[in-house]
């Protein structure tokens, strides 16, 4: 709050200052210099850390978000005792106490339901991959599957907070926040996370807040690029408006919003200074970095047809290996729509037609370009599909409702061992049989391979320290590489 | 619930009680005494509060004791004096609030015998009762050898000579000894020995404790050791216990080598038959060898500001490795300039710290490259999408710890295969979209089926050229 005092004072300094601009030297006006001015301040690439905890295995990350649960009973995790026991009842003893939703809990049957897909073993590593996914088959021995991921969330919008910011309320920072707070960057001239939404998925919406900085400060939370011609809106100077001009502009608006730091210190007028200058570095950045004109044919024919479709899941594929290539830390991909609570057959075959060729060109591409060594790959849902069907079974048809109990990721690069299968689910497909991963060990795995001790990476907010895998969370050392 | 054991852990907090209290009536008592002070009346309270504290602290440690995990002879000896600190602390008591009536001119001296007496019997019992925690030789553990002569007990044992040679190591005193020692006997000793288990010596280890044998020959699920070291570190079972610093990967690995290889004790290395595995575990614990994933080079001293700032400025990005490693990783890929000399100047300065270098999209030259070889401490090199030629890869000859080489959409030809000779350490190499060709690059890799360097080159069919990796 200004007091009265102080009103009076600035508006006799501003009437003087405008009366001077009025009357003689327009370059008086311009310097404001006398509102103290802090010497300039490189905004600090290091991140809180300073350093890593330890060196780093991956130096970035591609975290391709499949939203909406895909069933990985349609995917990776072959389970033929399914196709055998077809159309009969889930045993009481498989289920267990799980509890189930309000979608299917009530049935008064949930007869288990194989997969209408044939899987087949491939690569040296002889892992199992269903049909639909023709293309993520030929590169397994590049992928490290985990086929025992569990949570702790049954629904949508919770298990995907929690995924993302190790919480199932909304409010805490996203795993790209963490990681830009503290790493820092490596290229000052994009944003440290970014987001992209494609726009051929559809189905359980998103919200920004999955890529929000939480309580750090709010330079580091996530920059949507949106699908479509134009990824970050009124790049372009208005017409008439010289990038001179634009760039003094800026340097005064810079003074006033140091005034008003050295007046309140709140971080928040920090953070604002930061993001105007990252604006302005965006306006050459962002358009070299999505203008696709300088790829080859066969970078879009590896993609598939839809990269040239600017929003797609491929498009955006392409476009996070071109950020790879700038030194983008954190680039997150959602892809919508894998929720086939019925229809399962149709609804599955679809999605992945949309994303397998793109997400195995990607792994190949980036490995090709030698940053496979030190890029992340990330493939997952925030949750599985229950062995049983959710309404009618037909011989063609049915349905998969959600299930926390278990599901597939798989990784690839950034320090992970290629071409190998950890955990596993009983025959049923139901339960968890062998190296259980929670979301919080995945997250410290992640962190790990970032060279952060997940232990150690700590904000404190309202009194309380706060980490991304809150008080829990393991190393799977195991797919260390 | 065991309540015995509840109360019975608040001896080592109440001890302190008669400790503080009756060291003070001493004390006082004394001066008063010796400087021919008026002696105020609350110290018979004080000597009261004394003895009854001690009463309580001793009835606690009676408690505690009924746990069990304790030596029964240092456990006897030091109830003893504990007893003695009571009798004295209510004799005491006694004899002050008499001495204020009557007068006698024994009182000094009596005085002085009572109050010193007590303070003995007072430092005895606290000692004997820290040596159980802590083990007999605590208190003397870093003292130099004189002092320790003194007090009765040997020179410090002449430590082993660092093993230098595999075979030459002793599996009990070089690898497996050491291990406990830093770790468990602590908590499991002559003295203290948690579990029933003291670990200190080998008969002991396989007498084992409580549960039983602590270890099995050539079966790792019935050794209840191995399983107590590899549950879940918050686990209740897990040791050490009581959040002690854990075992080391490399440590845990050795002991299950120990109970694999059937607990051989007093051999030598050399006299056992090894496999690679067993050989490179055996390696890093004794420090023959860097642990696998460690950072391959020597320890330096971090770059100094003034460096870090004109790399910057030249356009470098600059990060430390680790807080623990202080060489660093440069990145001039996104400086958006072309790599110019003065760059090169002043990478060329921090030549003893770069190990990372990003100098991908930036113009370098082949006379560049010649400048790079300086950097011997290069582990990843990447010099993608740049103008260069087979010649200035020439030019890497000696980079000995580069195992990373990043050439895509370089102008590298068939020739490159020739330097590589001179790069002994290379496990990653990247060749896409270079001019090399596909039958050079395929019978390089016949002549070299068991090199351990990786060379992708990859989609020659995307490109429009035959189908090969
Ligand atoms: C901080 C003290 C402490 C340290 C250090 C410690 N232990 Fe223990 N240990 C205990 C206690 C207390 C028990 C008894 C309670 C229990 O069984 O968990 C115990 C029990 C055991 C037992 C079970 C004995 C039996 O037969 O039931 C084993 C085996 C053991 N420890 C091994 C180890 C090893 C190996 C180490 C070193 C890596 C170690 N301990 C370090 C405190 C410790």
């Amino acid at each position: 709050m200004i007091n009265r005092r102080q009103f009076l004072t600035r508006a006799a300094q501003g009437l003087g200052t405008a009366a001077l601009a009025g009357a003689t030297d327009l370059s008086l006006a311009k310097d404001l210099s006398g509102l103290a001015m802090q010497p300039e301040q490189r905004p600090d690439l290091n991140g809180i850390l300073g350093k890593p905890h330890l060196p780093a295995k991956a130096k970035r990350v591609i975290y391709l978000f499949q939203s909406g649960g895909p069933s990985q009973l349609e995917t990776f995790d072959y389970k033929p005792m399914l196709n055998k026991m077809h159309g009969q009842e889930l045993p009481a003893e498989v289920r267990g106490d799980q509890v189930l939703t309000g979608m299917s809990a009530q049935q008064s049957s949930l007869p288990l339901a194989g997969s209408i897909y044939d899987f087949a073993q491939y690569g040296d590593s002889g892992a199992w991959v269903s049909e639909l996914l023709p293309h993520t088959a030929k590169i397994v021995d590049d992928l490290c599957f985990v086929k025992s991921m569990h949570t702790d969330q049954i629904n949508h919008d919770p298990a995907i907070t929690f995924l993302q910011t190790g919480f199932p309320i909304a409010g805490r920072p996203s795993i790209g926040a963490w990681l830009n707070y503290g790493l820092g960057t490596d290229n000052n001239n994009l944003p440290g996370f970014i987001v992209m939404v494609s726009t051929n998925g559809g189905g359980q919406p998103l919200y920004s807040r999955l890529w929000g900085n939480g309580f750090l400060p709010s330079i580091h939370q996530g920059v949507q690029f949106r699908g479509g011609k134009e990824p970050v809106l009124y790049l372009n100077n208005p017409k008439g408006l010289s990038m001179d001009l634009r760039s003094e502009l800026m340097q005064h608006l810079r003074k006033l919003n140091e005034a008003e730091y050295a007046h309140w210190h709140d971080q928040e007028i920090k953070s604002r200074i930061a993001q105007m200058e990252m604006a302005e570095r965006m306006q050459s950045s962002v358009p070299d970095v999505t203008d696709f004109s300088d790829e080859p044919d066969w970078v879009f024919e590896m993609y598939g047809p839809d990269s040239r479709k600017p929003g797609t899941y491929a498009a955006n594929c392409l476009l996070a290996r071109r950020l790879a290539e700038r030194n983008v830390k954190f680039t997150q991909l959602y892809h919508q729509g894998w929720d086939q609570h019925d229809y399962l057959p149709g609804g599955i075959k679809n999605q992945c037609k949309k994303t397998d060729q793109a997400s195995a060109a990607l792994v190949t591409d980036l490995k090709q370009r030698g940053l496979l060594e030190d890029t992340l790959v990330v493939w997952g849902g925030e949750f599985g599909r229950t062995n049983y069907s959710q309404g009618k079974l037909t011989a063609t048809n049915y349905g998969r409702d959600h299930h926390p109990g278990c599901f597939t990721m798989w990784m690839a690069g950034g320090g992970v061992k290629p071409g190998m299968s950890y955990g596993e689910t009983d025959e049923f497909g139901y339960n968890i049989t062998k190296n259980p991963v929670h979301v919080h060990d995945f997250q410290a795995t992640l962190l790990h391979l970032m060279g952060i001790d997940h232990e150690k990476l700590t904000y404190k907010y309202q009194g309380r320290r706060f980490r991304l895998t809150d008080v829990h969370g393991k190393i799977i050392k195991d797919i260390l590489a | 619930m065991d309540l015995i054991q509840f109360f019975g852990r608040f001896h080592v907090l109440v001890l302190h009680l008669p400790i503080g209290i009756l060291l003070m009536a001493a004390v006082l008592e004394l001066y008063a005494l010796f400087f021919n002070k008026q002696r105020t009346k609350t110290l018979q309270t004080i000597w009261l509060w004394g003895a009854l504290s001690a009463c309580g602290a001793a009835l606690l440690g009676y408690l505690l004791s009924l746990g069990g995990g304790y030596n029964a002879d240092a456990v006897f000896v030091h109830k003893a004096f504990a007893f003695a600190v009571i009798g004295c602390a209510f004799i005491c008591w006694f004899y002050f609030c008499l001495l204020s009536r009557i007068s006698s001119k024994f009182a000094p001296f009596i005085t002085t015998i009572l109050c010193f007496g007590q303070l003995f019997l007072l430092f005895s019992t606290g000692h004997y009762g820290a040596n159980m925690t802590h083990g007999s030789t605590y208190l003397f553990d870093y003292a130099p050898d004189p002092v320790r002569k003194l007090a009765g007990l040997e020179a410090h044992p002449t430590p082993r000579e660092k093993v230098t040679d595999l075979a030459q190591a002793h599996v009990y005193l070089d690898l497996i000894g050491p291990v406990l020692e830093q770790k468990c006997v602590a908590c499991h000793n002559d003295d203290k020995s948690k579990g029933k288990l003291n670990l200190t010596r080998l008969d002991s280890l396989f007498k084992g404790g409580q549960s039983g044998p602590a270890v099995v020959a050539g079966d790792l699920n019935a050794s209840e050791l191995y399983r107590r070291i590899t549950l879940d570190s918050h686990d209740k079972k897990f040791m050490p216990a009581g959040g002690k610093p854990p075992l080391s990967d490399i440590q845990v690995k050795t002991l299950a080598w120990w109970i694999e290889a059937g607990l051989p004790q007093d051999k030598l290395l050399g006299e056992l038959e090894l496999d690679d595995t067993a050989r490179s575990i055996l390696a890093t614990q004794l420090g023959l060898q860097a642990a696998k994933g460690s950072w391959p080079l020597a320890k330096t001293e971090p770059l100094s500001q003034t460096l870090a700032d004109e790399l910057t400025a030249a356009g470098f990005v600059v990060k430390q490795i680790s807080q623990d490693v202080a060489y660093i990783d440069l990145d001039y890929s996104v400086s958006r300039q072309a790599f110019t000399d003065q760059a090169l100047e002043v990478l060329l300065k921090a030549k003893d710290h770069v190990a990372w270098l990003n100098l991908a999209n930036s113009q370098v030259s082949d006379p560049q490259l010649a400048a790079l070889s300086q950097l011997t401490h290069l582990i990843k090199l990447r010099l993608e999408k740049n103008p260069i030629t087979s010649q200035g890869i020439n030019h890497l000859a000696g980079l000995d710890q580069l195992t990373y080489l990043n050439l895509y959409k370089t102008k590298v030809d068939d020739q490159v295969f020739s330097a590589l000779q001179q790069l002994p350490a290379l496990k990653n190499l990247y060749l896409t979209e270079t001019l090399v060709s596909e039958q050079a690059l395929t019978q390089w890799q016949q002549k070299n089926k068991t090199s351990s360097l990786q060379v992708i080159a990859a989609n020659y069919d995307l490109m429009g050229q035959n189908n090969e990796k």
